[in-house]
């Protein structure tokens, strides 16, 4: 009696769920263009990074730092279990958004009912690499929704039904290679990066024409040997070089025409233990300025060589039209450029912080000319940055032997890690998300394959003489210098998001979402979930109202990132969307 | 299987768990010391039970401590050097006592009892350890008697 009344609320259930993927579409349907894309309206998020800029800043100013006190829910909707760190991307009052384990969705944005789900058949997740699981990124552009399988396919589904267009296999998903981050659409192209964490190979960041989905381009980073780049491996045989890939997000420049993107480092985290003793290993934690069409490179630049601790230089940078005038005086400089000089007049640069090392850089946009970089947070894996950007790193911080604990600082999750950080154009401020935290490695006396990722054995601290691990830097991109730095007890661990109405919105590890003061770097405001908040904040408008929205739950990390004592109460799990309004006057 | 049949194993389960709670920590000393020879390398789960733990371990752990249960940057290992430094000579039931009190992150004694030691059968397994023809318990009494040893070489 109890199994079949069971066995009917199952497939009420499943009836339920299954009706309006096969019957709803989104009404009136408009195509989003390059243009779209590239100068969203106001009340869109059209790009994990809202423009293709990726400044995740919102032109929105009806939510102040005067009346965000007010703020109150307006709707939540439940998402599917699993590390819940996604980008909603919202378009003419839709969201579209992944959730972890290839579900993707479009709801509507003012009262979260759910209008196309597309749930993809998977193989045995069990052979597949579990950092594909988490959707943190997808793309909308013409009349498609493009994200990347579980196993590894780029995926186009009909942006208004949710139905499949085309699939195309980038091969390789029962190898480990998948991916985390999601694609961007520049110029007619789907183009995503590849996590091979526990492979043993190397990964590659692929473009594929949008319309048809065939691939145009594929650009790999470890040489082989005899390639240029080769004679920096330490002479390891190429079937020991794994790990490389890009799963930082890509941002876009139309009017370079310039796709960034940076690769991440290698196993194991030792270079003893992975055969490259001394070798600054090219290809590993550069930064690439390529063309989306062909895949050509444009520029290089490597800003952490001989990585021995995990720094993933893969995180997205942005480009920024601004004088450049570093000041001799700011906090941890590294080095200013040696053919810079001081000067009002406006240029393209790339900047951001690139590394877990919290390291910010700054490039000349077009040709990759060194302009300048400095510290963010407590650093002491690299030595000196010398006037062209050369990076040597401290021989003393070397994982060197087997069986050995070293400090290093930052951790493997930073510093800074995966949550994007922002820049407010109107004030040319950077806005990053980082954490205080150091870690004790041991390379681990035991025989090793990619399955061991960086063969060592970890104790995450804080920093001497620090007692908060969140973190939020506000840093001025003309100059260098720090605005403010905001600090919390718990690990922060989610992007920033920013508005023209002075407000800074991120999660905690703590389950607060909060609102800071832009100007002040003051806290203004928070709200506790019933979950800890690593997804990314968004903002929109629909119908004259402005939207605040934060997905949150299952967190990655969160053993890793507990490095602060206190009762913060960071429970995961319960993954939801969460969407924030001003109360209506009517 | 009947829910009837379902629901009598599942109190026999509960009565074996309470009455391993029972025992004195002097009874439980000694069981140890007097089965200290078994150790976690003689066969002490099935395959099918190792096989049953992996279908849970994927949906439940691997997301964090990956498919190998070796760690990455979201969480520690579960096997190799974890068994050998951290556990060795050390009861079994300590290392299950953790994993079924705070595991899944948040969310410990979620599980079943059963369905623990199945998890556990399949850690071990991915450990190196062998299979053999009983099934490995999840009860107080016979985790203790189960030592962690380093592999043997």
């Amino acid at each position: 009696m109890k199994l079949t009344r069971m066995f009917l609320a199952g497939s009420v259930a499943f009836c339920v769920a299954a009706a309006p993927a096969l019957a709803q579409t989104v009404e009136n349907f408009q195509p989003v263009t390059d243009e779209m894309l590239a100068n969203p309206a106001p009340g869109d998020w059209p790009s994990y990074g809202r423009g293709l800029d990726n400044y995740r800043y919102s032109p929105l100013s009806e939510i102040t730092t005067e009346n965000v006190h007010q703020l109150q829910l307006v709707w939540s909707r439940a998402m599917e279990p699993g590390f819940n760190q996604i980008a909603p991307l919202a378009v003419n009052g839709v969201i579209y958004m992944g959730n972890a384990g290839d579900v993707i969705q479009a709801i509507d944005a003012e009262d979260g009912t759910l209008i196309w789900e597309h749930r993809r058949v998977l193989p045995d997740v069990s052979t597949l690499a579990r950092h594909g699981e988490r959707k943190r990124g997808i793309a909308i552009y013409e009349d498609k929704v493009y994200f990347l399988s579980w196993d590894n396919q780029v995926v186009a589904l009909d942006a208004a039904t949710g139905q499949v267009a085309w699939e195309s296999d980038r091969g390789q998903a029962t190898d480990l290679i998948s991916n985390s981050t999601g694609p961007v659409v520049a110029n007619g192209v789907v183009m995503a990066g590849s996590t091979c964490q526990n492979a043993s190979m190397g990964c590659y960041v692929t473009g594929h024409d949008a319309e048809t989905g065939e691939e145009l381009w594929r650009n790999t980073f470890i040489p082989r040997p005899g390639e240029p780049g080769d004679e920096t491996w330490g002479g390891s045989p190429y079937e020991s070089r794994w790990m490389t890939g890009v799963w930082g997000q890509l941002t876009y420049d139309p009017e370079l025409d310039l796709v960034f993107y940076g690769t991440s480092a290698t196993g194991p985290a030792s270079e003893v233990q992975r055969g490259t003793v001394g070798g600054t290993q090219a290809g590993t934690n550069t930064r690439y300025a390529v063309r989306p069409r062909t895949g050509e490179i444009v520029w290089e630049h490597q800003v952490l060589p001989r990585d021995n601790w995990d720094q993933e230089c893969t995180f997205e940078m942005l480009t920024v039209t601004t004088p450049v005038n570093p000041s001799e005086s700011m906090e941890g400089l590294q080095a200013i450029g040696a053919s810079w000089s001081p000067s009002d007049e406006p240029r393209k640069v790339l900047t951001g912080v690139p590394c877990k090392t919290g390291t910010m850089w700054t490039f000349d946009a077009e040709t990759g000319e060194f302009l300048w970089a400095r510290d963010t947070n407590y650093q002491d894996i690299i030595d000196t940055i010398d006037e062209n950007g050369l990076v040597t790193v401290r021989e003393d911080k070397i994982l060197a032997t087997v069986g050995e604990p070293m400090l290093h600082c930052p951790s493997f999750n930073g510093g800074r890690d995966w949550p994007p950080a922002s820049y407010n154009p109107e004030t040319n401020i950077y806005f990053v998300p980082m954490i205080n935290m150091c870690q004790e490695s041991t390379p681990l006396d035991q025989e090793f394959t990619a399955l061991d990722t960086y063969n060592v054995g970890s104790v995450r601290v804080l920093p001497e003489g620090e007692t908060n691990a969140g973190r939020i830097d506000a840093i001025n991109v003309e100059t260098g210098e720090t605005v403010w730095s905001w600090e919390t007890t718990a690990a922060t661990y989610s992007p920033t998001m920013i508005t023209a109405g002075g407000l800074l919105f991120t999660g905690g590890l703590d389950r607060y979402f909060r609102a800071i003061d832009q100007e002040s770097g003051e806290e203004i405001w928070r709200t506790r979930l019933a979950s800890q908040a690593q997804g990314h904040a968004i903002t929109y408008e629909v119908d004259g109202r402005q939207y605040v929205a934060i997905p949150a739950g299952g967190g990655g990390g969160t053993a890793n990132l507990a490095v602060t004592p206190g009762n913060w109460d960071g429970i995961t799990g319960s993954n939801a969307i969460y969407v924030f309004a001003l109360p209506q006057n009517d | 299987m009947s829910s009837k049949t379902g629901l009598k194993a599942m109190l026999g389960s509960a009565m074996v768990v309470l009455s391993a709670c029972a025992m004195t920590g002097a009874a439980l000393a000694q069981d140890a010391e007097a089965s200290a020879e078994r150790t976690i390398f003689d066969g002490v789960f099935t395959q099918e039970q190792a096989d049953r733990g992996a279908g849970v371990f994927s949906q439940n752990c691997a997301v964090c401590h990956g498919n190998a249960a070796r760690g990455g940057s979201d969480a520690p290992g579960l096997v190799g050097h974890t068994l050998n430094n951290k556990y060795a000579d050390q009861p079994l039931q300590t290392y299950f006592h953790i994993m079924q009190t705070t595991m899944p992150l948040g969310r410990g004694n979620s599980l079943p009892p059963q369905t623990y030691a199945d998890i556990m059968a399949h850690i071990l397994s991915l450990h190196g350890a062998p299979a053999g023809e009983e099934e490995l318990p999840f009860d107080e009494e016979g985790l203790s008697a189960i030592q962690i040893v380093r592999a043997p070489q």
